[in-house]
């Protein structure tokens, strides 16, 4: 397993409550109108109904890879000692999709459809592991 | 009566370097006087500034080129694909009476900000992002999501997934830009080509991406003066016709990962935009300038913008459609990948040059109509079409 840093964002404003209500709920949470419309990153309002009242929601943490990328040279000297690492695109069963880092010791095996599930660090910060079980519960079944 | 659409009768660019001493601002001053005299003008006859988003302001380059009584001034904040947005903004200022005569400028130190060195100065103010910035800053960076390649990579591995693009696809674009640079005596590849094998063993960045899929970060600038058909007749200069222009941005615009359909581009809808204004399609095209920050986002563009259908743009760069000669020469100048990365005003430096006959040993022998796309931040699009005025 590579040495991915855990560091506490840099982050302001909605990001920063966002980190912090990761963190409170030990999961990857996500901002959900009051009229149910899920988003994410944070935002002011909903882009469906406008409102402007939400509540960051606890995602169940589990998401399908919609694509991906492995990361082979550090584009900065904080990662130097985390390469190769992947970083994937997630769809999550309520809908909200992240850039996710996925802990795997395995970078070249992640794949379009993997099943994965989504937890945080002590930041919030959220990370994906490969599902339990799978690729046994791999949909097309390879 | 049918006013004649405002023209381009201006371009001048720097040298392309891979490490300037000089600062973007200064970089964009020696542009914006060269375009100034292709256009067979001077400073006074400019009355509106397009800046680029960062590095300077209207301001800065009103009072250093002498430009008195600026009325006007707009800043695209698309990233790279603010050039070809700036040219939109300034036809429309002059198109609208906003200003008769628009600098439209943009340069930055794409390769000495990665590589401070001492004694070259750092300009105080670099891009502006804004809220896209913030995005990277605050959510992807903590996912080690820190540059470019890694934003568009799951674009790029999405469209291998969903239409079968593959790195010899890729390999083909890169190739193609090479042979490109190599009639181009200010392109920073002129005299290193590129075969398959080079490209093949060439390391990866972020997977789709191999450093030869990646453009050249370089320090330069460009400009090119925009104003009406009426002025242009009466300056020793031959203008290019602003047929039409569009923006767009995918949705939503301030993030990559939350799109549902991650290859729907910010081109789709500038190019159904600008070649309705233009009364054209991609088909009536003689030559194209493509946005070339990485390959596979070449090749997504050109469908985007209806060059080919989804997922033929492999097949049909493979087949040498873009080579000179081709059915739709694209980047005769070797773009990002081997010109170098002046965020696309270089494409449209060049698409003049063709327009205008004087591209040399690069022309498309009797290029009539072009257009130039833009990409930047997280996929936002542009396009310009350009027509001969000859």
């Amino acid at each position: 397993m590579n040495s991915f840093p855990e560091t506490e964002p840099a982050a302001s404003g909605l990001h920063a409550a966002w980190y912090s209500a990761n963190a409170a709920a030990a999961a990857v949470t996500a901002q959900r109108c009051e009229n149910g419309h899920w988003r994410h990153p944070a935002r002011y309002r909903c882009a469906v109904c406008q409102s402007d009242r939400w509540s960051f929601v606890p995602l169940s943490g589990s998401a399908v890879v919609e694509s991906w990328t492995v990361t082979r040279r550090p584009l900065h000297v904080a990662f130097a000692e985390a390469v190769p690492y992947a970083i994937v695109v997630a769809q999550s069963d309520e809908g909200p999709r992240l850039f996710v880092q996925l802990r795997t010791a395995t970078p070249d095996a992640v794949a379009i459809g993997d099943s994965i599930s989504l937890a945080v660090d002590r930041f919030g910060v959220p990370y994906a592991v490969v599902a339990e079980g799978f690729p046994a519960a791999r949909a097309d079944g390879t | 009566m049918v006013t004649k659409p405002p023209v381009i009768i201006g371009v001048g660019e720097t040298p392309f370097h891979r490490g300037s001493p000089r600062l973007p601002v200064e970089l964009m001053l020696d542009a914006s006087l060269a375009a100034l005299a292709d256009a067979g003008s001077g400073p006074s006859a400019i009355d509106g500034i397009c800046p680029p988003p960062g590095y300077t302001s209207a301001e800065e380059l009103a009072t250093n080129l002498g430009v008195v009584d600026c009325g006007f001034s707009a800043t695209s904040s698309l990233g790279g694909a603010s050039s070809v947005g700036a040219i939109r903004n300034a036809a429309l200022a002059v198109a609208g009476g906003a200003a008769t005569t628009v600098l439209v400028v943009v340069g930055w130190n794409g390769y000495s900000w990665l590589r401070p060195r001492d004694g070259v100065p750092v300009p105080r103010h670099g891009l502006a992002m804004t809220s896209a910035q913030d995005i990277v800053t605050d959510v992807m960076v903590p996912q080690g999501a820190i540059g470019p390649p890694q934003f568009y990579a799951p674009v790029a591995n999405r469209y291998r997934y969903e239409h079968g693009i593959d790195e010899l696809d890729a390999a083909a674009f890169a190739m193609a830009m090479r042979r490109h640079a190599a009639r181009n005596p200010i392109a920073l590849m002129r005299d290193k080509p590129l075969t398959l094998e080079d490209y093949l063993a060439s390391p990866v960045i972020a997977d789709p991406f191999r450093v030869f899929d990646c453009c050249l970060e370089t320090d330069a600038a460009a400009a090119v003066v925009v104003t009406s058909a009426e002025r242009a007749a009466d300056l020793d200069a031959t203008a290019v016709a602003i047929l039409g222009a569009g923006e767009g941005r995918p949705d939503p615009p301030d993030d990559v990962a939350g799109r549902v359909d991650l290859l729907r581009i910010g081109l789709h809808g500038a190019a159904a935009r600008a070649f309705a204004q233009a009364g054209v399609t991609a088909a009536d095209l003689d030559t194209a300038g493509v946005y070339d920050c990485f390959t596979y986002i070449a090749l997504l563009q050109l469908e985007a913008l209806g060059v080919c259908g989804p997922g033929e743009a492999g097949e049909f760069v493979r087949s040498g459609a873009i080579d000179l000669g081709g059915s739709l020469p694209v980047n005769t100048h070797g773009g990002l990948l081997s010109q170098g990365h002046m965020w696309g005003m270089n494409h449209v430096i060049e698409m003049v040059r063709q327009l205008r006959g004087t591209a040399g040993a690069s022309q498309v022998q009797g290029a009539q109509l072009g257009a130039v796309t833009g990409w930047g931040d997280f996929g936002d699009g542009t396009l310009v079409v350009l027509g001969a005025d000859r």
